[in-house]
């Protein structure tokens, strides 16, 4: 679906990612981690068309590295942004109707998405008690549920989450990333970056770790959960009998 | 003499109000103060008054006209004075309004010269109301406003192209993202704001005449009716134009009409002392 070759990409002069390659295969969950400034989100506006990059990037088999963000989005490769970014004045509902327009395009009006609403209700049934209200009130949870559902409106055929489980307590990620398997075993391949690295990798079927711009490790989310260099970096683990506090651990 | 102020004063105030609406669309959509905005006024009424006195068209049909007149350069102002520079700073935007300001004032008296002008009223004569004596033109402008204010209420609020502008007002690259052209959605914005406020010249034409500079003090008007009412809220723009509307035309009988101008900033620094946030608050909250 997604194929990405040495892609180079620029916060003004200095360069966020040198040279990133990383594929995202028909119906895969593919997790990103790294730490904080590694370029994940840089790597994801890239691919959505807000941040100017170099190298190339193919969608569905086409070249997609000089379209536009709007353009990108209506062909159905669709990003939930790092600190969700709903529509604040906009209802629940509303919120969701605009979302169809990376799906039906641009139109004077909505027409029937009885269809896709009942969809994205039945998947975050809390979504429809909250329809009429506004959704700069909800909770971060609902929020986030808000903005997954947004895209989903959209028909994606790729969905790229940022962070979803941020500022999120750790219950309601836990009802979240159910939500994403089932989104994603519904036949929508996912390019999640995450920086609680051991649920990421719990629920991807492959990783790719970033760090300081460049690809360090890939493989199957479960060998990568095995290895040690992983597992001191990200996971938080004991192996050399300093704990390392930086780390999120995943509370259970 | 109570009777006739209140209602001159309503429909100025109102009139003000709307050019405030138009103002608030646009710092909603862009976070700029547009200060082009007044000279939107002036050259919707010199369009107004070229269909109208020189075409010899009905006025209702001017004021269209003009109105539609006024969309497109509002979207040709948002192509050159805005776009280019929207990733700039703010201050960068104010000062090419300015200078947009200056071409548009500058292009009205080579167009329609610097004589004042005038055109017909929407209606002509006046009738009497509890023994004070009512313009009908103060009457339709009244009315006029007001179903324009309500037409852009349910635009906004109750249609789904409305959404679509208020996603991309309070999210622009949220907005890119699912899939919306953000230049055909903010350029739709300004025709609006620039088509309300470019009928508002054609309304107050017959009141105030019509002359180059009328945009400047009108722009200001409109600007201290938006701090009153509260910065970026809609309603309070409204109020806030009533506000000014009827400081001016109750001080300017009672008082100085010399000095209404300065009477309106006195209100303006009174509301600046003791309730800087405006009357309203936005609709957008942050969370506790």
């Amino acid at each position: 679906m997604l194929k990405i070759e040495n892609l180079v990409s620029h916060y003004g002069s200095i360069e966020a990612l040198h040279g990133i390659s990383l594929q995202v295969g028909k119906g895969e969950m593919v997790a990103l981690i790294g730490a904080n400034g590694a370029g994940k989100t840089t790597l994801l506006n890239s691919i959505s068309g807000t941040v100017t990059a170099r190298g190339s990037i193919e969608f569905a088999g086409k070249e997609i590295l000089r379209e536009k963000a709007a353009s990108i989005a209506r062909m159905g490769l669709l990003q939930v942004p790092e600190g969700r970014h709903v529509f604040p004045g906009l209802t629940v509902e509303e919120n969701l109707l605009v979302g169809t327009v990376a799906g039906k395009g641009l139109r004077l009006r909505p027409g029937d998405n009885s269809k896709e609403l009942e969809m994205v209700y039945e998947t975050f049934p809390r979504l429809k008690e909250r329809r009429q209200q506004l959704a700069w009130s909800m909770s971060g949870g609902e929020q986030q549920m808000l903005a997954i559902g947004r895209a989903l409106m959209g028909q994606p055929k790729l969905l790229m989450l940022d962070e979803p489980s941020m500022g999120l307590a750790p219950i309601v990620v836990e009802e979240l990333f159910e939500k994403i398997v089932e989104i994603n075993q519904s036949g929508v391949p996912i390019l999640m970056v995450e920086q609680n690295a051991r649920l990421a990798l719990k629920v991807s079927n492959r990783a790719y770790i970033l760090e300081r711009g460049r690809i360090t490790a890939e493989g199957a989310s479960a060998d990568l959960l095995q290895d040690p260099k992983v597992l001191e970096a990200y996971l938080g683990k004991m192996v050399s009998g300093k704990k390392d506090s930086s780390k999120r651990e995943e509370k259970r | 003499m109570i009777v006739q102020l209140l209602v001159s004063g309503i429909a100025v105030g109102i009139v003000y109000g709307l050019i405030a609406m138009g103002m608030v669309l646009i710092f909603r959509a862009v976070g700029i103060m547009n200060f082009a905005q007044g000279d939107f006024l002036m050259f919707g009424g010199y369009f107004a008054y070229t269909f109208n006195q020189m075409l010899g068209l009905n006025i209702v049909l001017s004021l269209i006209l003009a109105s539609l007149c006024m969309g497109v350069i509002g979207v040709i102002f948002m192509r050159t004075s805005y776009w280019a520079l929207r990733g700039a700073q703010a201050k960068a935007i104010i000062v090419s309004a300015m200078g947009a300001s200056i071409v548009l004032k500058e292009g009205a008296r080579l167009i329609w010269g610097s004589i004042p002008l005038s055109l017909d009223k929407v209606k002509e004569g006046s009738v009497t109301v509890a023994g004070a004596t009512i313009q009908w033109q103060y009457v339709a402008i009244i009315g006029i406003a007001l179903l324009l204010m309500l037409l852009v209420y349910l635009l906004l609020e109750k249609t789904f192209v409305g959404n679509i502008l208020q996603a991309t007002a309070q999210d622009q690259y949220m907005s890119s993202l699912v899939g919306i052209p953000v230049i055909v959605s903010i350029g739709l914005t300004f025709f609006l704001s620039a088509a309300l406020t470019g009928i508002c010249g054609g309304l107050l034409a017959p009141i105030f005449f019509l002359s180059n500079t009328m945009g400047a003090t009108a722009g200001s008007k409109a600007f201290a009716a938006i701090v009153i009412g509260g910065f970026g809220s809609v309603p309070g723009a409204i109020i806030g134009g009533l506000i000014v509307g009827l400081v001016e035309q109750f001080g300017g009988a009672y008082i100085s009409s010399t000095y209404q101008l300065v009477l309106i900033y006195v209100v303006l620094i009174a509301f600046l002392m003791f309730r800087p946030r405006g009357l309203f608050k936005e609709k957008i909250q942050e969370k506790a």
